[in-house]
């Protein structure tokens, strides 16, 4: 390669990666200047809100008062339990029985199993924003409105995941199957002693999944939660942050809060996350 | 088969079914059992219910409930503010799924170069995705406020005059989806990045050794390739743009004038303002019809096999 040509390269090389990194900025810069925000007392938010000095992003005076508030004016302590509540006992809920499930069509064989588990596929097309109406009512006749149960149990059985596991448990080796009925195990034994066992990064995957879902729900918890004992996380920010519209770095306070499990979580189980919508795009 | 014959010397070593043994079938219908039954109450009888209920006038505020006929669907016909919606959503989709497509597909092939540092970009697109969607329209709700927010700070630093963002009907939009893309596009992004990695590299040698500039090899190696990909992005991406909600609600309430009121959140209010049930499940059938339309038509114009 000639000189210039190689020249060229560099160049083209550098150009991407100023861009990338700019880019890059841009898209971290509200999350930042939110969390920054939130360590700033009241004053000192609007003091340098423009036009944009290097204080805008940071704390001159830092305090934890806005974190102090959210906690004391609402009770976003039991928000957070609520949400925490919830979450937890859909996402292992669901994995147990999306499991099951998802052992059955990958590994049983029954009549009709593919073409149910085709109808279990197409209902993908049902979403929660369609059926919001008639689910309430639903609800409504079980009792369960203003209850957990009312967030928990519609949420628990799901084709997704049902066609992701079986996805993660088809490239588990049947051998190991054949070795265990010949040792007698039984159907549900080798669900419980192989695969599941086996299936740990689809299991990690399909709960993260689940998790986030439930953590951030909005529409759902809204219209069919009123009290506040029950209200999830996500619900009461968006009432905090119209009752204290003025209040940014409360706002942000509550945002962080409600942000940083996830963001956390998220960090550490990153790969899972991102294998299982890659997963998912190769139907 | 090798299985049957194990099974049948084993029953014949044995001498009877080993016991509380459930039979292969049995089994599987047991097992899953409880996810079908919880997306056959959850998901396929509302579907049904809904329709049903679209017949009716069903109020929740008044217990008696007649079967109107299609008078539901006769309203919604006439109903200025279901055509503003339904226009709203159009708009918001018709300009995020492609801009959003197109942008994560940029995305994906920046970030799968070989640059240093590319984790730390993947992770910077793919942060919004994670953060929720009320989170995420709370702080560019504060970001857009039209005399202190932080975009109207930096065009202020910029020289440019201050823009009304949220609060004017015409830029109301705009900026809602701006917002969304930023929020969504990480997600497309993966996606895209998966169907790269999935392309072999010796196709891009061997149209090189023959000449092929890297646009030339980009539009007839990358594109075909990724096309079951980007069908499914496409999909996902507008299924996803027609149930907007939690933006529109944080953000603007469906203002200035209803300029970002897409459909879901007409039929929320319909039905949790209003308590008119029957109409608002005759408002979802129709938005639950488009989306199936929707997606048939994209798996008819796009699904085609791919050749090598």
């Amino acid at each position: 390669m000639n000189k210039s040509k190689r020249g060229f390269k560099y160049f083209t090389k550098a150009v991407l990666y100023t861009f990338s990194f700019f880019l890059a900025l841009a898209f971290i810069t509200p999350h930042i200047w939110a969390y920054v925000s939130s360590f700033k007392p009241h004053a000192e938010i609007f003091k340098y809100a423009f036009p944009l000095k290097w204080q805008t992003f940071v704390p001159l005076e830092p305090t934890l008062e806005n974190y102090r508030e959210v906690f004391t004016l609402v009770p976003f302590a039991r928000y957070m339990l609520n949400t925490l509540f919830v979450a937890s006992i859909t996402t292992v809920s669901g994995l147990f029985v999306n499991s099951l499930a998802a052992y059955a069509f990958a590994r049983l064989k029954f009549p009709g199993r593919d073409l149910i588990f085709f109808l279990l596929l197409s209902t993908l097309i049902i979403s929660p924003e369609v059926v919001m109406v008639p689910r309430y009512l639903i609800v409504n006749m079980l009792g369960w409105i203003d209850t957990h149960e009312a967030l928990i149990i519609p949420g628990i059985a799901s084709a997704f995941g049902i066609f992701l596991l079986r996805q993660f448990f088809k490239d588990i080796p049947r051998d190991l199957d054949d070795a265990a009925r010949i040792d007698g195990c039984s159907w549900f034994g080798i669900y419980l002693r192989i695969v599941l066992p086996l299936s740990k990064p689809g299991l990690i995957t399909l709960g993260l999944i689940t998790f986030l879902a439930n953590w951030s729900a909005f529409l759902w918890p809204l219209i069919v939660i009123n009290s506040p004992e029950k209200m999830l996380i996500e619900v009461g920010i968006a009432s905090f942050s119209t009752l204290y519209v003025t209040f940014w770095g409360r706002i942000f306070a509550a945002g962080t809060l409600a942000s940083f499990p996830i963001v956390v979580v998220f960090m550490i189980l990153q790969r899972y996350y991102i294998r299982g919508i890659s997963m998912s795009g190769f139907k | 088969m090798r299985k049957e014959s194990q099974e049948s010397l084993l029953v014949k070593i044995k001498g009877s079914r080993r016991r509380s043994e459930l039979s292969q079938p049995i089994a599987g219908y047991l097992f899953i059992m409880p996810a079908v039954l919880g997306i056959l109450i959850f998901s396929v009888i509302p579907v049904i219910y809904a329709f049903y209920i679209s017949f009716t006038d069903y109020n929740l505020l008044n217990p008696i409930k007649n079967l109107v006929g299609y008078q539901n669907y006769k309203d919604l016909l006439n109903d200025p503010l279901f055509w503003k919606s339904m226009k709203n959503s159009f708009y918001f989709a018709g300009v995020v799924v492609p801009l959003q497509s197109a942008l994560a597909l940029g995305l994906a092939i920046l970030v799968n170069q070989k640059i240093k540092m590319r984790g730390f970009f993947r992770s910077a697109f793919f942060v919004p995705v994670v953060t929720s969607m009320v989170v995420a329209s709370t702080i560019w709700l504060i970001m857009y406020n039209p005399s202190s927010g932080l975009i109207n700070s930096i065009l202020m630093r910029l020289g440019l005059p201050r823009q009304p963002f949220l609060t004017s009907s015409v830029q109301a939009m705009p900026a809602v989806i701006v917002m969304c893309i930023w929020k969504s596009v990480g997600f497309s992004m993966v996606i895209f990045l998966a169907g790269l990695q999935g392309i072999p590299q010796e196709l891009y040698e061997a149209v090189q050794i023959d000449g092929a500039g890297k646009w030339q090899s980009f539009r007839y190696i990358t594109l075909p390739l990724l096309k079951r990909t980007t069908l499914f992005i496409l999909v996902i991406t507008t299924m996803d743009a027609l149930k907007i909600f939690s933006p529109m609600y944080v953000m603007t309430g469906g203002g200035p004038r209803h300029a970002t009121m897409g459909i879901v959140f007409y039929i929320w209010k319909i039905a949790f303002s209003y308590m008119k049930m029957g109409y608002a499940s005759a408002l979802a059938f129709v938005l639950f019809a488009l989306i199936l339309i929707l997606t048939l038509l994209q798996f008819r114009f796009l699904g085609t096999r791919v050749e090598y």
